[in-house]
């Protein structure tokens, strides 16, 4: 999975999917599609009936080589539908495979306790739950587990595809581990919480397969409205022979209508397009996900991702650069810039947070201030500790430190300082711009403030500004105070902002927008976010996060970015879009059919109804077999379509609506007068050289 | 004044009616307090009290339960009045008791609001049938399917309820709010335009001109009659011998003008007389052909405001009476053009008003035959059998549509509804979400449903005329040859199994199988549908109701109308196609 597929199918799918869509044949594999069912009962009878009209019992009507052809392209038109679903799975099943290399036997070190470290060797598969087992450098884990004891890198490319080690340590929030995945450095005591066969990998192998494909309410909803339509059209047919029979028996003349075309006009008539790409369409949307990196548990969690209109997003990583940093020094009391931005330099030269290494960034950029080379026996370095609440430098006498407002002032004071009146409002008006203000003293002089800035990502406001186009609503997490919240909600253009969230209130958050009637998406890692989790429609869980986080999800993202639940609500709608773009054009294409198969059928009967031939097909037969021969080809010419999804816009529904309107119901009827005429031409001249 | 203005008031009278009596149905439907109520109400509680009806409301399977129940009651009870109506009082003319298929067809018939008739009134009935029986289903009936529809309308509109409202206090107030008030005024209107009402019985006068008949009782065209003599001679001057001379004729005289009403209100259509509304003791003026056009279209479209005003969302109400009305005034137009323009014939000549009354006219009688269709009322002021080849196609192809342009009372608008379900399942997908409607989600049941609903129509047809077409004795009922036969054949089923009820003319349907198998018809398209929707409506009442945003399907958008419309013409055309090319689309193209 490391190097994913970008196009849609390679020649050894083809050839895999060749020989799987003639395994599909079995009517057992048949019947699972009623539609295309029809095809395949059409197909065995119009076979029998021309191995009877070789053996000289026919209707008279028309020939053997005639019901020949015809049951050959109704035999095709199954194998087309076939391939469709075929090459569908082809592609899940080519990342299974990539996966199940990973799900070697694994033999696995069995221990009594994360004491006692005495191993057992067992079989991997043997592992039952709350077991316990140590794995060390070098050795593949054996099942999927939460870490009891120890710390190691893990190497998880087999399964996210990522090649940089994680670290998973016992305890907190990074202790889930994955069957399949190997441990680099250290050891850990692990203990099982999925047996084999229903491990993550496991899970995760069915889904990408299509093993575990269930049909989501949307498509059962679908198929039902696509049987009954075939239901209709039967009837249709079966009256349509009945009429003839009358209408017959009005002029006095013996029934000129054949049951073989019949069976084609029936055919022709049952929405095949879309009974055919209907299945492939549901996986080539799971796909798409897995493409995406992302693992749904079920299809129908990727449905309701097209459906949710409220997007929880964390504001760190999905709105703003992961961290914070320094974007201006504000001096006050006639201190100097240059005089600041030195001191805060120095004060963060030990500081390793991104925030610190900004401030040292930020120095040198503004003032060209080298990272001074300070005489170690000179320097005392003060670390950040959660009592003090600053950190800062001793360094040739002058003691420095930085650290929040309240507590440099309370510091300051306490050393017989004095506060700062400027400072307090300076570091007022950063708070309600949304940024974070840090103070920096020396020898208990204030000296200025560092603003600290979060970076909103480039073109998220333009996303969210879309989102709200198709009706979605973005509200943004985030553990800042209100105000802060409410300035980078602002500039970074969401509609809401939860601040100082905590599972609790997130939880409440998702409830209120539920009974709203809302669908509601998030994403979360810790295992405090399960609850949450577990109450939004759609939750995405983050590989990294922990097994409680990923169990309560209904979607895991292996690439761990918060920006993938925009992805993940595209692909969804995407699918939905697929399956009513085909059908409208399916059913669309029916007009076209009529035009060509009804004159042709009552010539014999009516022949002013030859007006109908709007088309001019050459004859009653080559118009049967064009219309026949179109119904079979569009099928395979979709299949593209099929797999990657109508072209999806970031507009609204109207927009959406009117523009997939005009190109597949309006396409869908003009595209077969067009096809079959071609057609048409193209086999009137063989017709005739027989 | 321009033909094409003899048209507008067939429009819009009953759309300036239908607006303000939407707003009232609508209250009625609410239970809130309006006009009617210092008069109604204490007739309503007394009743309630008599009846021992609570205030208790209905899941949807109790009230279709009951829907089932009354039905059942109401066609028993009418197939013994039909049946042994020579031993019930009220029968001046002493009229025999129907055959047991005529009985059963035409008890089914009137319970399901079609009034399909294979018999003529003034020949078959009595008055006691006729009031007693008939009249009483035309209110029942129509009564019915509003009912179902006010409980649809509430399913729509509950949140996480599962209840849907009380049959039978549905029935009470619309009786009481509604049918027996406006069939007062309309039997008032009616009477002063000159429809008869009595209940004494034909009325024997002498003819101002005698006629004669043969010994087969056949008229003797062109006879001279010297009535001295008693002697018939034809127009060849032969003597006819045994030939009768009628000098005195019966006027089939009913309590028309009451029974005219609710027929046209009620989209019943059933005739008290076998000519129906072409009868100048039905329909005697231009005028009253007006009131009774506008009495047909009143209910359907006054129901479709009534929806969104109950709903509170007006533009939902608007949106699926634009809907029907674009197809309506479509048809109307149509019609008008190609019977203006009449088929002429070569050595006869144009045929414009071949089948039509004079009085009437051809404007009247188009417009009258889209409305009739249209709507499922069925009442005739003309012979379709006359009308263009083209111009008999359109009334046949709206009923094929499932009655869904205005439709019947209550079953225009919840079959309409049936329609938009689908719609919105194929739009709602196309956009990206799962479908819903008036944020109510359209599931696998809701679909399931919604199919059997808008499908039961081409199923009833298609399957009930399928068996008759294969039988050599079918021919007989036909009196047409060719494309045109057919077209006879088709429309009679179109009309069962869309309840209408109307009649092409030419067809005969009674005969015990076609008695039957037409009956049948009448029972799928009646009752799945009503099952069907209520069944929705149940389900949608339990809903919870889904926030809307822009990324949510409008329903009351012109695209969304266009949706629709196309939606509804495709399945029709679809269904349909192939048999109107072999009956009238082939007798079109034959001259």
């Amino acid at each position: 999975m490391e190097q994913k597929n970008t196009s849609l199918f390679n020649q050894k799918m083809i050839q895999d999917a060749l020989k799987e869509m003639l395994i599909k044949l079995k009517p057992s594999a048949q019947i699972k599609n009623p539609v295309m069912f029809l095809v395949y009962v059409s197909a065995i009878m119009t076979t029998i009936l021309s191995g009877l009209s070789l053996t000289g019992i026919g209707d008279g009507i028309v020939s053997s080589g005639f019901i020949i052809v015809v049951s050959l392209i109704l035999w095709l038109t199954c194998l087309f539908a076939n391939f469709a679903e075929a090459i569908a799975e082809g592609r899940g099943k080519a990342q299974a495979a990539e996966l199940k290399k990973s799900k070697k036997a694994v033999m696995a070190k069995k221990v009594t306790s994360a004491t006692d470290l005495t191993p057992e060797l067992v079989n991997g598969a043997d592992l039952k739950k709350n077991d316990l087992f140590l794995v060390a450098a070098g050795e593949t884990i054996a099942a999927d587990g939460e870490v009891i004891a120890g710390a190691a890198s893990v190497d998880e490319s087999a399964i996210t595809g990522e090649s940089a080690p994680v670290i998973r340590e016992a305890g907190g929030d990074r202790s889930a581990v994955t069957g399949g995945t190997t441990v680099l450095s250290d050891k850990i005591v692990v203990k099982v919480t999925q047996e084999a066969g229903n491990s993550f990998l496991d899970k995760m192998i069915g889904m990408v397969e299509g093993a575990n494909r269930k049909k989501t309410p949307n498509e059962i909803a679908l198929e039902l409205f696509l049987v009954a339509l075939s239901i209709i059209f039967v009837l249709v047919v079966a009256a349509l022979y009945a009429y003839a029979v009358l209408s017959s028996r009005i002029n006095g003349i013996h029934n000129p209508l054949s049951i073989v075309w019949l069976i084609a006009l029936l055919v022709c008539l049952a929405p095949t397009t879309i009974g055919a790409l209907l299945s492939a369409i549901g996986i080539a949307g799971m796909s798409r996900l897995n493409q995406a990196n992302v693992l749904a548990m079920s299809g129908r969690a990727i449905e309701a991702a097209g459906d949710t209109d409220v997007l929880l997003l964390d504001k760190t990583g999905t709105i703003t650069l992961g961290n914070r940093r320094a974007s201006e020094f504000i001096p006050v009391d006639g201190h100097s810039e240059k005089e600041l931005a030195i001191a805060a330099q120095l004060a963060s030269l030990a500081d390793e947070t991104p925030e610190g290494r900004s401030i040292v960034i930020l120095a040198k950029e503004k003032y060209d201030l080298r990272e001074q080379n300070l005489a170690a026996n000179q320097t005392k370095f003060i670390p950040f500790s959660a009592q003090t609440k600053m950190s800062g430098v001793d360094y040739a006498g002058d003691a420095i430190r930085k650290g929040a407002a309240a507590n440099i002032q309370e510091y300051v004071v306490a050393n017989h300082g004095q506060a700062s009146q400027e400072c307090q409002n300076v570091v007022k008006s950063i708070s309600q711009k949304g940024g974070t203000p840090l103070v920096v003293c020396r020898n208990n002089v204030i000296l200025g403030v560092i603003y600290l800035k979060d970076i909103i990502k480039k073109g998220v406001k333009e996303k969210f500004s879309d989102l709200r186009k198709m009706g979605i609503k973005t509200i943004m997490i985030t553990g800042d105070n209100p105000i802060t919240a409410a300035a980078i909600a602002a500039e970074a253009g969401v509609d809401s902002f939860l601040a100082q969230a905590t599972p609790e209130s997130k939880l409440k958050t998702i409830r209120e927008y539920q009974d709203q009637g809302h669908l509601v998406a998030m994403t979360g890692d810790g295992t405090n976010d399960a609850p949450a989790l577990a109450q939004a429609d759609v939750a995405v869980a983050m590989n990294t996060g922990t097994q409680a986080a990923k169990e309560a999800g209904n979607m895991v993202d292996l690439d761990s970015s918060p920006t993938k639940l925009i992805e993940i609500v595209r692909i969804g709608k995407q699918l939905l879009m697929t399956r009513g773009s085909l059908t409208t054009f399916s059913i669309a294409n029916d007009i076209a059919k009529y035009f060509a198969i009804i004159p042709a059928m009552f010539v014999g009967l009516y022949p002013k109804l030859n007006v109908l031939n709007i088309m001019h097909l050459y004859s009653p037969t080559s118009a049967i077999l064009s219309a026949l021969i179109f119904n079979a080809l569009i099928i395979v010419a979709l299949i593209p379509l099929a797999l990657k999804g109508v072209r999806y816009r970031e507009v609204a529904a109207s927009q959406l609506l009117r523009h997939n309107l005009l190109i597949y119901g309006l396409g869908g009827i003009l595209i077969p007068f067009i096809g079959i005429k071609v057609i048409d031409l193209i086999i009137t001249p063989i017709l005739q050289l027989i | 004044m321009p033909v094409w203005m003899q048209y507008l008031p067939y429009i819009i009278v009953p759309v300036l009616l239908a607006i303000p009596l939407g707003k009232y149905i609508g209250k009625v439907i609410n239970e809130q307090h309006n006009f009617m109520s210092i008069i109604v109400e204490p007739i309503e509680t007394r009743f309630y009290r008599w009846l021992h009806i609570s205030k208790k409301e209905m899941n949807w399977k109790t009230y279709s339960y009951n829907v089932l129940m009354f039905s059942l009651v109401s066609f028993l009870i009418l197939v013994l009045i039909l049946k042994f109506q020579n031993y019930l009082p009220g029968n001046p003319e002493h009229f025999a008791g129907l055959s047991w298929p005529l009985a059963f067809n035409t008890a089914i018939s009137f319970v399901t609001n079609t009034d399909w008739q294979a018999y003529a009134g003034e020949t078959a009935l009595s008055n006691f049938s006729q009031s007693i029986g008939l009249t009483v289903q035309n209110f029942a009936s129509a009564a019915v399917g509003i009912a179902v529809l006010f409980a649809v309308i509430r399913g729509f509109k509950r949140t996480q309820a599962s209840h849907i409202g009380n049959f039978w206090r549905d029935l009470t107030k619309i009786f009481l709010y509604l049918l027996l008030p406006l069939s007062l005024v309309i039997s008032c209107l009616l009477l002063a335009s000159g429809v008869p009402q009595t209940t004494k019985g034909y009325r024997t006068v002498n003819l101002i001109e005698p006629v004669a008949v043969n010994q087969q009782n056949k008229l003797i065209y062109g006879a001279h009659i010297n009535e001295k003599k008693q002697q018939v001679t034809d127009d060849k001057d032969h003597l006819v011998k045994k030939a009768k001379i009628i000098t005195k004729e019966a006027l089939p005289l009913f309590p028309q003008a009451s029974q005219v009403a609710i027929k046209q209100l009620g989209t019943n259509g059933g005739g008290v007389l076998g000519a129906n509304s072409a009868h100048p003791y039905e329909n005697p003026t231009p005028f009253s052909n007006l009131v009774e056009a506008t009495s047909m279209l009143l209910l359907p479209m006054a129901l479709c405001f009534s929806f969104g005003e109950v709903l509170k969302r007006r533009k939902e109400g608007w949106a699926i009476f634009v809907t029907m009305a674009i197809l309506f005034v479509a048809a109307i137009a149509a019609e008008g053009i190609l019977e203006q323009h009449g088929t002429t014939l070569r050595h006869i000549g144009n045929l414009a008003m071949e089948g039509k009354e004079t009085r009437i006219g051809v404007p009247g009688s188009a417009t009258w035959s889209i409305i009739t269709t249209a709507t499922s009322s069925g009442a005739t002021n003309a012979s379709l059998d006359s009308f263009s080849a083209l111009g008999g196609l359109l009334p046949m192809a709206l009923m094929q549509l499932g009655e869904v342009v205005f439709g019947g009372v209550g079953s225009g608008l919840y079959g309409m509804l049936g329609f938009v379900l689908l719609t919105v399942f194929i739009a709602g997908l196309m956009v990206g979400r799962t479908p819903e409607y008036l944020g109510k989600k359209i599931g696998p049941y809701e679909m399931r449903m919604a199919v059997i609903a808008c499908l039961s129509t081409p199923v009833a047809i298609l399957l009930s005329s399928s068996i008759p077409a294969m039988l050599k004795s079918t021919l007989s009922s036909l009196s047409n040859t060719g494309a045109h036969g057919f077209s006879e054949f088709l429309y009679a089923f179109s009309s069962a199994g869309a309840n209408n009820g109307s009649s092409f003319g030419g067809f005969n349907g009674n005969t015990t199988l076609l008695n039957i198998i037409l009956a049948i018809a009448m029972l799928i398209s009646r009752f799945l549908p009503i099952i069907a929707m209520l069944a929705i409506a149940g389900n949608m009442g339990k809903q919870k109701r889904v926030a809307s945003s822009s990324g949510t399907l409008a329903t009351a958008s012109p695209t969304f109308v266009f949706m629709l419309i196309i939606v509804i013409l495709i399945i029709g055309v679809l269904s349909f196609f192939p048999a109107l090319a072999l009956g009238p689309i082939a007798d079109f193209l034959k001259h």
